[in-house]
């Protein structure tokens, strides 16, 4: 085999190639090619190394037979394209471990069951707070689809770039109907149809009828139906490595750095109630009597904003934790605010996923999840 | 109150705009050259120098901060001439348009100076928009900077002589390069390679071309600057064939790397001179570095897309501009 032990130069970790420490297993992510690989965190202290000593003076200060483990990590870090020898290190900083966004508030979520809410209020409020993206979830068909777009309507010349509208599905509206919702309003950036009797897809593409390829992916657009019924907020906060967010610097930089579902949310529960996320028990009031910014401006609303996964149990020790989502409103441990999310089945210790509901029986029953 | 040119599809004016926002800043207008939201309303030459937006009256001489990021001249008259009939001679009434669009033209140069002149804090400059490519070479080479050797050829028998004692060479626009569109594709022109093999090709005489010395690359640099500061990028490409002579040809599956990058101190201080020589606060400089760590400086875009160092590199330079703004 051959070795690296003659080589004067440094090996530089591309700064868009991100290790992270795990208990039993570490990872790196490439945010350029968007992929996470996993190797044993005993490799994990040489990241540090890299970054002090060439690689002959590594190979000097290695013990004997730990050469050609050594050698066959440099072998893997330069298949995966991970790094390079360099002789100059200080030319290639790293990425400043930095989030800032000029927002107030990112996001929003809104639910809908029985009560017909006052959009254009909420809607005046998000925008006065930055609001960027929306999430509308409706659960029972309140809505006709005229209203339904009558309600993106309101959304329309204010901070918020797109709505994500997840509706029940309805035997009154045709295919037609749902695309033409769609096609109707560039502000939706994604459309799912819960409760409906088939899955499938539909496509809306805005009426474009050009050959320009590029264009026409830009303008492709998926309307996905699910049988699957969304029948409440307890749906959500499942994490799965599907969901894992790898692949641009910002957000890897906002995961490791805050709370990456809380962070600058804000939400309005089917009852009216303002709230962190829905799913919260806790309510800072009803927007009936409660201005949205005053709500933002109090402590303890942003308190769990900066709850990033390195305060969060078992988490802080996993190798996912700077891709991984994260759920609040349903833990591992009810009364331990900074217990693990329930939802997750990952055990960093040992480095398997085994079913998440194994064994969390009482914070089901706590929860009421219907599984 | 601060001022902006730019256009209305300008993602990074509305970025820097939600940074001003951000830190307090209320008082500001964004003028877009393509959107018709602009009327000229008086200029009395003391302190009165208005037009309005959306009918709302802004006194150009409370500017205290101008930002020109791009965009050309505002039309102060098309939507009246639409309908007015200048001459029944066709040619006349040809001529008195042409007229009236210098006119508009030296009226909004002035505006843009004036706003420029008048405001304490001033970034970018609309007259230094458009450099001359060949001419900042030379400057660059007068503060001691390196360049690729750089000839304009018009003859096939002159170009295959280069290709003879240089290697291969590439070629690009003098100017801006083409970026064109319509319903069924986007045209763009590219910095190309050129071999002897592709003489052959190529007619005997042919429009007066930029060629330069195709230089050995180890990676590209991209600088943003800011007033005094450098924002650097290195763009590792040379893995890939497809990308190998210009970058902005994407490889979605092994896509380059946009890495910060701290450009050496000397480098800097010459790119610093050549930027105040040029008169300019602001702009990207893209340089190549050869096998022998030599850099070579290329070429500098004073309305360059900062936004591509930006996210890459987590600088944060939307607000950066935003603060530079403030101050
Ligand atoms: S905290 Fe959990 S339940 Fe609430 S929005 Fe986030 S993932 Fe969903
Ligand atoms: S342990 Fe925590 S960080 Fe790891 S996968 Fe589960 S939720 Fe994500």
């Amino acid at each position: 085999m051959s070795s690296y032990i003659d080589c004067d130069s440094y090996f530089l970790v591309f700064a868009d190639c991100i290790p992270t420490r795990g208990a039993k297993n570490s990872t790196i992510c490439d945010l350029t090619r968007t992929t996470l690989e996993v190797f044993p965190s005993s490799f994990y202290p040489f990241f540090e190394i890299f970054r002090k000593s060439t690689v002959k003076e590594i190979y000097i200060d290695l013990e004997l037979e730990s050469h050609i483990e050594f050698t066959k990590f440099l072998d893997f870090l330069l298949e995966k394209e991970y790094g390079m020898f360099v002789d100059d290190l200080d030319l290639f900083p790293e990425l400043e471990k930095r989030w800032e966004s000029p927002e107030l508030i990112n996001n929003a979520i809104v639910d809908v069951r029985l009560r017909k809410h006052d959009f254009g209020v909420i809607f005046d409020q998000l925008n006065s707070l930055g609001c960027v993206y929306v999430q509308l979830r409706c659960f029972e068909s309140l809505y006709t689809i005229q209203e339904l777009s009558d309600v993106i309507k309101l959304a329309e010349d204010k901070s918020i770039q797109s709505i994500e509208l997840i509706i029940k599905y309805h035997t009154s509206f045709t295919d037609q109907d749902y695309v033409d919702l769609y096609n109707d309003h560039v502000l939706i950036s994604s459309l799912f149809v819960h409760s409906a009797p088939e899955n499938k897809v539909l496509i809306a593409d805005f009426g474009y009828k050009g050959e320009d390829q590029i264009l026409k992916q830009e303008i492709h657009r998926e309307i996905h139906f699910y049988t699957m019924p969304i029948t409440g907020a307890s749906h959500c906060g499942i994490i799965d490595a599907k969901y894992f967010s790898i692949g641009d610097v910002q957000s890897f930089m906002h995961n490791i750095s805050y709370n990456s579902c809380l962070n600058k949310k804000i939400s309005i529960d089917e009852e009216g109630l303002i709230k962190n996320c829905p799913s919260m028990t806790h309510d800072f009031g009803s927007i009936d009597d409660n201005i949205l910014i005053d709500v933002v401006a109090i402590e303890s609303f942003r308190g769990v904003w900066g709850v990033n996964k390195d305060l969060i149990n078992v988490c802080r020790s996993c190798e996912f934790r700077a891709v991984c989502t994260d759920c609040r409103a349903y833990i591992e441990s009810p009364d331990d605010f900074l217990s693990k999310p329930l939802k997750c089945g990952y055990n960093p210790n040992d480095g398997t996923w085994t079913d998440w509901a194994e064994g969390k029986e009482h914070a089901i029953v706590h929860y009421g999840i219907d599984i | 109150m601060i001022v902006i040119n730019s256009i209305s599809k300008d993602h990074t004016t509305t970025e820097v705009i939600r940074w001003l926002i951000a830190l307090g800043v209320t008082d500001f207008v964004r003028i877009d050259s393509d959107v018709e939201d602009i009327e000229f309303v008086g200029y009395n030459g003391i302190d009165s120098f208005i037009i309005s937006k959306n009918g709302i009256p802004i006194n150009l001489f409370e500017s205290k901060s101008y930002w020109y990021r791009r965009g050309g001249a505002i039309s102060f008259f098309k939507s009246k001439l639409k309908d007015m009939k200048l001459s029944q001679d066709l040619n006349l009434e040809k001529k008195l348009i042409g007229n009236i669009s210098s006119e508009n033209r030296a009226l909004n140069d002035y505006i843009k100076q004036f706003v420029a002149h008048r405001s304490p804090v001033s970034l970018g400059s609309y007259s230094n928009s458009s450099l001359n490519k060949l001419h900042v070479l030379d400057l660059a080479r007068q503060f001691g900077i390196k360049t690729p050797g750089t000839f304009v050829i018009n003859t096939k028998k002159e170009l295959s002589r280069k290709l003879m004692e240089n290697g291969p060479l590439i070629t690009k626009a003098i100017s801006e390069g083409v970026s064109i569109y319509n319903v069924n594709h986007s045209y763009y022109s590219y910095t190309e390679e050129i071999n002897e093999s592709d003489l052959v090709n190529i007619s005997d005489v042919f429009f007066p071309s930029l060629f330069q010395k195709k230089v050995d690359k180890k990676f590209e640099i991209r600088v943003f600057f800011l007033g005094d500061r450098f924002y650097s990028m290195v763009i590792l490409s040379q893995r890939n064939k497809q990308t190998e002579v210009d970058f902005r040809k994407y490889d979605e599956r092994k896509p380059n790397r946009f890495l910060p990058f701290r450009l050496p101190a000397e480098i800097e201080l010459k790119l610093a001179a050549l930027f105040k020589a040029l008169d300019l606060n602001t702009g990207s400089a893209d340089f190549v570095v050869d096998k022998n760590n030599e850099y070579f400086f290329l070429e500098i875009n004073p309305v360059g897309q900062f936004s591509m160092v930006s996210y890459p590199c987590n600088y944060y330079l939307e607000k950066e501009v935003a603060k530079f703004l403030i101050n």
